[in-house]
């Protein structure tokens, strides 16, 4: 029954059973009309709250500052339900109470902590059950902080959980709608509005973990870089001491035995198996310095430190030609200048490791090393016509087998330099290392 | 016939004293003194006048290539002889170089110390057989760098020739020099101006018989 509809007549007439029928049938007419007209203005507005949802929905997916979101929850969550206050609160991890993380009203400015218990709540009792909830007298209600909602002036509430893949993980609350109860239908539009809300809420919290989970990856790369860099430069002084300590320690004690023996050799006429013996003790002892002097050159290139980077880099050259029957070759293009100090031992060194590769693994007939000097860089080329390799597949190998191509481009990377190495299977290898005019040491031209 | 005086310049005693050793029987050679660093050496240098100057090449004070130029600059009539571990072909050319007159590594054997202790005092040079090999890789990079500079060739002309007996293209070339194409072009006309001839064929002919390649 919505109404009534009321037929009367000026003179006096009784109504026939024929226009009682007619005027029913008028009647259910209007009825049906006025149903229509309210049914049509209702769906208008459902439809248009779903919009409304729709539309903030999809501004909170696309928003990744955790911050803007919840701006935009509160906002929308106080103009979707037609309320004075909102909340929204995340529960803290392993604990039992919320965190306030937005609040919107004059009410809920009340809030003296940033921090609520979930214990003896409305929120909490939607957490517990992960159902919405609806109080139209919170200050009355024993399921509610009495105590809280007098202080905050809490009359009406509707709350809804923030649910992400069957785990509640907080609340939007809105409280005192201007003009009224809270009805179904706002309890609805609240947590459509929720569900959403929370996915924005969990996407940006992953955002957020991903962005620090990056940040740390890169100061942990930048970590391990610098302590390669240090590892080097400890080795390369390491290396440099040892050698140092062979030439100025035990070379002199091997040196003055064997001259000793060769003094006492000459002072005195030896017959047979005598002058064996002694001949032998030489012979060990001109061993012992061979041996030591390969052992200084591996460990240091005594040339680099007294003579410099070019002829340090002609030793090698000229001792890699001799021991592996490789042709070799080293040419210098542009006007040389000095190098630091770091810059000339890691140049050595690549260009070694490079040279290495070349008669361990080319089969080339020659190898090519042109060092070319500009005033923007220095441009380092090792070139072979060797077999060539899969340099992507070489440089994603494990340690000990990417050619030693990795220390190589670290080692660059330590001095500002840039390592590149192009190969084209049968048609040879070309190492590029480009060193910066920082490198270049300070006070020559 | 006097004995020739030697001064040896070596910072252990161990050495210095096992070379007196060594040399003290031996006939006309004399030793007049020891030095244990680069200061000492270039006083004893001018208080004893030696023959014969027997010099570690890594010193304390002074590296022993800078010590060598001092010594004959102050007092050209000496003789050095570099007494040294390193075998580095770059040490012998650098002392060489410098001003000395031979070139010896420790482990070297009385007979070859007396034979060119004799030698160099004589104002000829003289080296360990053992390194005769580096200064013959030495010489034919030196008659190469003759050729080349006969012609008035650069290094990096004399690459250009290399990569063109190689058989390159000029394309080829162009992307290992970081050149345009035009630019080896150009590069190559120079070349075959200063050889005198007229085409690759000819240019790698003429280089490979002047040992430029």
């Amino acid at each position: 029954m919505l109404g009534c509809l009321v037929g009367a007549s000026s003179q006096r007439h009784t109504f026939t059973s024929g226009e009682h029928s007619v005027f029913s049938l008028l009647a259910s007419y209007v009825a049906m009309a006025v149903e229509n007209v309210r049914l049509r203005a209702e769906t208008a507005f459902w439809l248009s709250e779903a919009m409304s949802v729709q539309t903030v929905g999809s501004a909170l997916v696309e928003e990744r500052s955790l911050d803007t979101i919840l701006s935009i929850i509160i906002d929308e969550a106080v103009r979707l339900t037609n309320s004075s206050d909102a909340l929204v609160l995340l529960l803290e991890e392993d604990s039992d109470r919320f965190r306030v993380c937005a609040r919107m009203g004059d009410g809920v400015a009340g809030l003296t902590s940033g921090r609520l218990s979930v214990e003896d709540s409305l929120n909490g009792v939607v957490v517990r059950t992960g159902q919405p909830l609806v109080s139209h007298d919170a200050m009355a209600d024993p399921r509610a902080n009495q105590a809280r909602a007098r202080r905050l002036n809490v009359r009406t509430v509707a709350i809804a959980p923030l649910k992400i893949r069957d785990r509640t993980m907080g609340t939007i609350a809105v409280h005192n709608r201007c003009d009224g109860y809270f009805s179904r239908a706002d309890v609805d539009v609240l947590c459509s509005f929720a569900n959403q809300a929370a996915i924005a809420i969990d996407n940006a919290r992953l955002f957020n973990e991903l962005l620090v989970a990056k940040d740390e990856v890169q100061e942990k790369a930048h970590e391990l870089q610098e302590l390669l860099v240090q590892t080097v430069n400890i080795q390369e002084d390491e290396r440099r001491r040892i050698a140092a300590d062979i030439h100025d320690r035990l070379v002199p004690l091997i040196v003055g035995a064997l001259y000793e023996v060769q003094a006492y050799a000459g002072q005195h006429q030896f017959s047979g198996s005598d002058r064996k013996q002694i001949e032998l003790v030489q012979e060990l002892l001109n061993g012992a310095i061979e041996k030591t002097r390969t052992a200084i050159y591996d460990l240091w290139p005594a040339t680099l430190d007294q003579i410099g980077l070019l002829p340090a880099l002609q030793e090698l050259i000229s001792r890699q030609e001799r021991t592996s029957g490789l042709q070799h070759r080293l040419r210098v293009h542009g006007s040389s200048y000095e190098l630091s100090p770091s810059a000339d031992i890691a140049v050595y060194r690549i260009v070694q490791g490079a040279l290495a590769n070349v008669c361990q693994h080319a089969n080339a007939t020659l190898a090519d090393v042109v060092i070319r000097f500009s005033p923007r860089r220095v441009r380092i080329v090792i070139q072979d016509d060797g077999k060539g390799f899969d340099v992507q597949n070489v440089m994603l190998a494990p340690p000990g087998c990417n050619f030693g191509l990795i220390n190589m481009r670290e080692r660059a990377y330590s001095i500002g330099g840039t390592l590149n190495v192009n190969s084209v299977p049968d048609q040879g290898t070309q190492v590029t290392l480009e060193i910066p005019p920082e490198e270049r040491f300070p006070g020559t031209d | 016939m006097s004995p020739i005086r030697v001064l040896v310049v070596d910072d252990h005693l161990v050495v210095r004293r096992g070379l007196r050793s060594m040399l003290a029987d031996a006939e006309n050679v004399q030793v007049v003194g020891g030095a244990s660093n680069a200061n000492e050496a270039i006083e004893r240098v001018g208080s004893l006048q030696p023959d014969v100057v027997l010099l570690d090449i890594k010193m304390p004070g002074m590296d022993g290539l800078r010590l060598i130029r001092f010594l004959k600059q102050e007092h050209p009539q000496v003789k050095i002889v570099m007494l040294t571990i390193y075998d580095d072909e770059q040490f012998l050319v650098e002392a060489f170089r410098a001003g000395a007159h031979g070139y010896l590594l420790k482990n070297v054997g009385r007979e070859e110390l007396l034979n060119v202790l004799r030698t160099v005092s004589q104002g000829k040079r003289m080296l360990s057989e053992e390194l005769m090999d580096s200064v013959l890789s030495q010489f034919g990079d030196l008659a190469q760098k003759q050729a080349q500079s006969r012609f008035g060739l650069s290094d990096i002309e004399v690459d250009l020739l290399s990569m063109v007996a190689q058989g390159a293209t000029n394309r080829k070339i162009a992307e290992r020099m970081y050149w345009s194409e035009a630019t080896v072009k150009r590069k190559l006309s120079d070349v075959y101006r200063k050889l005198d001839v007229l085409d690759r064929a000819q240019a790698v002919a003429v280089a490979t018989r002047h040992g430029l390649l």
